[in-house]
């Protein structure tokens, strides 16, 4: 990340990537607790407060713990925007026959399956939508 | 002279905006936000009324949020060309 270091000390330059590498370690331990906790967040959705949107910028955050520990540009942009946009297309489809359509009043019983899927839906396009946005930010702007 | 055009456009829209969000006089009352609170649940087996509304009364406004998001995003990427982009 920083360039000019061989302009700085040799003790400031180990003091930094000692300070690094604790960093890393330590946001690298805290991927599995941002991933339980964004899904609990989208699967509680419909039932406490929190949905779609916020664990979808929750998992968002995993993305960026990953760019702070990693620093790889690892990232096929357009593979994920294409994949944003089919999610785009199901958040279409899906309301479009359940509710626009009137299928809820048939099968109620599928009401509580059908507020689970859409926040899914909503939360990994938040995710990935985010996540290409600090990625492009910090690899390609941020400098 | 465009970017003057597009400025003047750009001004109208937001001033008509601002016009039509100031003049209109309706109120929806308390009716539709009583029978949201009372029939909620059994309308559309949520838990939570924000989610009730967001993801079945207000579905459109759910969608267009979206389509905000993924806008915003075709719109990153086509304008920021720095780096080396694919």
């Amino acid at each position: 990340m920083n360039t000019d270091s061989n302009e700085t000390t040799e003790l400031a330059t180990l003091e930094q990537t000692a300070s690094e590498e604790l960093i890393s370690v330590m946001t690298g331990l805290l991927y599995p607790f941002i991933a339980v906790f964004g899904i609990y967040i989208i699967y509680n959705g419909h039932d406490t407060p929190g949905g779609g949107f916020q664990g979808g910028a929750i998992m968002a955050a995993l993305f960026l713990a990953r760019f702070i520990v990693a620093h790889e540009n690892d990232l096929e942009v357009h593979f994920v925007h294409n994949l944003e946009k089919f999610l785009f297309a199901l958040l279409l489809i899906v309301p479009g026959i359940f509710v626009f359509a009137g299928l809820q009043i048939q099968f109620p019983e599928l009401k509580i399956p059908y507020l689970i899927f859409m926040n899914f839906l909503i939360g990994m396009k938040v995710a990935l939508g985010l996540t290409i946005v600090v990625y492009r930010f910090g690899f390609f702007e941020g400098r | 002279m465009r970017t003057v055009l597009v400025s003047i456009f750009v001004a109208l829209l937001f001033a008509g905006v601002v016009f039509l969000y100031t003049v209109h006089g309706e109120t929806t009352g308390v009716d539709i936000a009583s029978y949201y609170i009372y029939n909620f649940a059994a309308d559309t087996g949520a838990g939570n009324a924000v989610a009730a509304i967001y993801l079945n009364y207000r579905m459109y406004d759910t969608i267009f949020e979206a389509l905000i998001l993924l806008v915003s995003i075709i719109a990153m990427l086509h304008f920021f060309r720095a780096g080396g982009s694919k």
